[in-house]
């Protein structure tokens, strides 16, 4: 069901949210300190409503599997107990649509499996996404088809075409809360204005890697080429910033750490496949080469999660390039990868 | 919460410890109530404080009164396995978790001869094997282990090698790097790889399934032999190892391809992997 509004109505959904019983923190885009960052959101002021002009190196991966966490507490008789506390209740508010598909990437993975993520997924009650319609030079989830539109797996969309607001009603839930705040249905004018802005996201988020089908045969049939992959990887730092910027990287590694009260944490901690540990064990190294490592990263977005996780793992948010401090833009790497004799 | 099981422990206290070779040992373990394993699986074993290793149950779970024993044996590699091997003894109380994982596949392999290529502490995993063969002799066809360790005294289980020369229709062919150092009580009948017995096994490969574990190398050119002496891709197994962490696939730094080798392995029929293992530091 689609609505039709302007941005106060989306104060109005917010403060709407804001009162409901039981009371939920709300957490989502917003400027903190001259930077877009993650977090809880007391004010609809405090909203990013938009794309900011460069995607936020957070996502909510940053809440759901925080950057360093406890899995568990073990006493010195190995009697293990959970001190992470649940949440309450969380609404997601102005999410975008590469977030949501990155949210379903991970509950694969890591529902009913990871402690952490598995209790802070489930005190989720309300997801509000926001249709990216002005998609940015360095996204291409058009071409993963993660977005830039929203069609479901939220409880409502909304979408902003200048001062016009289209909300969506995606859950029973979502269709509840639109009615109660009155929206009115949108006139055929509205709906044509709202159609054209949608096909021209779509043009612009798209065409901007090969097409992920034949990408992953080229992938699979250029794996063993060594010049490729180091050509590729050249400028590669091996900082491991994509890896933490991706809203699916899921690595963690796990330490224990010894607590004051004579217990010990089991503290996960985030770690990227491009960084020189990772691969490393006590006897060796299974990916000393960087390139090695660099390949894996894109193999396993490309050509493995189809296998597990039934779809590419890649969301096309563009934030791997768009915080790689050397500047190597994954979109070029694949098209490289295309290219290659 | 339900999901915390995952990171429980069972208390597991050390009843024996073998001294091994000069960096290994073979801890019995007591936990209470009903363990079972299958030949091929791992647990994580922790030691509070210090730290968790993926370590491959290396006998068959047996009963003791309200305990189960199950054996691990662990080799000097990294800080946790020193810290195990090094300060853990008789009365000691580990923490363990598991099993995980795929092991070999025994009940698939039943009326077939089982050829065992075992490298150094590839024996670990493929103990427990050899158990299980033994204990239920009528149904798998002959038995042949051929074990390689670099020099005599790097040897795993040398009173149970001793042994298996009593067993019917057991071959034992045991080789070494290099003859030198201790030598032990154990009959050696060839000096090189192990991979070279390989064309001497006397058996129909066409009947028969092979369970392999040891050095990545070794797993690869045993393979490679195996296939060459006219065993079929599907029954080449091999157990192999990667960065394991958390033992129930949310960690994933132990893939290999698109399998993570905690969940989908560590136990593979060679045809399931030989892609990957074909391509370096994937």
């Amino acid at each position: 069901m689609l609505y039709v509004g302007s941005k106060e109505d989306i104060s109005r959904l917010f403060h709407y949210i804001k009162e409901l019983t039981p009371p939920s923190s709300i957490i989502g885009y917003k400027v903190q300190e001259g930077s877009v960052v993650f977090g809880a959101l007391e004010r609809p002021e405090e909203l990013v409503l938009g794309l900011p002009p460069r995607i936020p190196q957070f996502s909510p991966k940053y809440i759901l599997l925080p950057p360093e966490h406890v899995l568990v507490h073990v006493n010195r008789d190995y009697a293990v107990t959970t001190k992470h506390q649940v949440a309450g209740s969380i609404v997601l508010f102005g999410i975008k649509p590469c977030d949501l598909l990155a949210m379903r990437i991970l509950d694969c993975i890591l529902m009913a499996r990871h402690p952490v993520y598995t209790s802070t997924r489930g005190s989720l009650k309300l997801i509000v996404a926001e249709e990216c319609l002005r998609p940015l030079e360095t996204c291409f989830c058009g071409d993963v088809k993660a977005g830039p539109l929203i069609e479901d797996h939220c409880d409502i969309a909304y979408a902003i075409v200048g001062d016009t607001v289209f909300f969506k009603a995606l859950s029973g839930a979502g269709l509840g809360i639109l009615r109660d705040l009155r929206l009115s249905t949108p006139g055929e004018k509205e709906l044509e204005k709202y159609m054209e802005a949608s096909r021209i996201a779509t043009e612009r988020a798209s065409g901007k890697i090969p097409v992920p089908l034949a990408l992953r045969k080229e992938l699979v049939d250029k794996t063993a080429r060594v010049d490729l992959w180091r050509d590729v990887s050249r400028k590669c730092l091996a900082c491991g910033s994509c890896n933490y910027v991706c809203p699916t990287c899921f690595c963690i590694e796990l330490e224990d750490m010894l607590q004051g009260d004579g217990e010990a944490a089991r503290v996960a901690k985030w770690i990227g496949c491009r960084t020189y540990t990772y691969g490393l064990v006590a006897g060796g190294h299974f990916r000393r080469e960087l390139y090695t490592r660099y390949r894996h990263f894109v193999l396993h977005k490309f050509v493995f999660y189809e296998k597990q996780v039934g779809r590419t793992g890649c969301v096309g948010c563009g934030r791997c390039t768009t915080w790689c401090p050397a500047g190597i833009d994954l979109k070029e790497s694949l098209r490289e990868v295309s290219r290659w004799k | 919460m339900e999901v915390t099981k995952l990171f429980s422990y069972r208390k597991a206290t050390v009843l024996r410890d073998v001294v091994e070779t000069p960096d290994t040992k073979t801890f019995t373990l007591a936990v209470e109530g009903i363990y079972s394993a299958e030949p091929g699986q791992f647990n994580m074993v922790y030691m509070w404080g210090l730290g968790e290793v993926p370590i491959s149950v290396s006998g068959l779970p047996r009963k003791l009164g309200d305990f189960t024993v199950i054996d691990h044996t662990i080799r000097v590699v990294g800080a946790v396995t020193r810290g195990i091997v090094k300060s853990v003894s008789i009365g000691s109380v580990l923490g363990v978790r598991g099993p995980y994982g795929r092991g070999w596949p025994l009940r698939e392999s039943e009326n077939l001869d089982i050829v065992v290529v075992a490298g150094g502490i590839g024996l670990a995993p493929l103990r427990p094997a050899i158990q299980f063969v033994l204990e239920n002799r009528d149904k798998y066809g002959e038995l042949v282990v051929l074990y390689g360790a670099r020099t005599p005294s790097l040897l795993l289980y040398k009173d149970e090698l001793k042994g298996y020369g009593r067993e019917d229709r057991l071959r034992l062919l045991v080789s070494v790097d290099m003859a030198e150092g201790f030598i032990p009580d154990v009959p050696i009948n060839y000096q090189g790889f192990v991979t070279d017995l390989i064309q001497h096994i006397n058996i129909n490969p066409k009947n028969a399934a092979a369970f392999v574990c040891g050095p990545e190398v070794m797993i690869k050119t045993a393979c490679r032999k195996l296939v060459e002496r006219g065993f079929s891709k599907e029954r080449i197994y091999v157990s192999l190892e990667r960065r394991m962490r958390c033992g129930i696939g949310i960690c994933g730094t132990c893939q290999l391809g698109h399998y993570f080798m905690c969940r989908d392995g560590p136990v593979f029929s060679i045809q399931e992997v030989e892609d990957y293992l074909a391509v370096e530091g994937l």
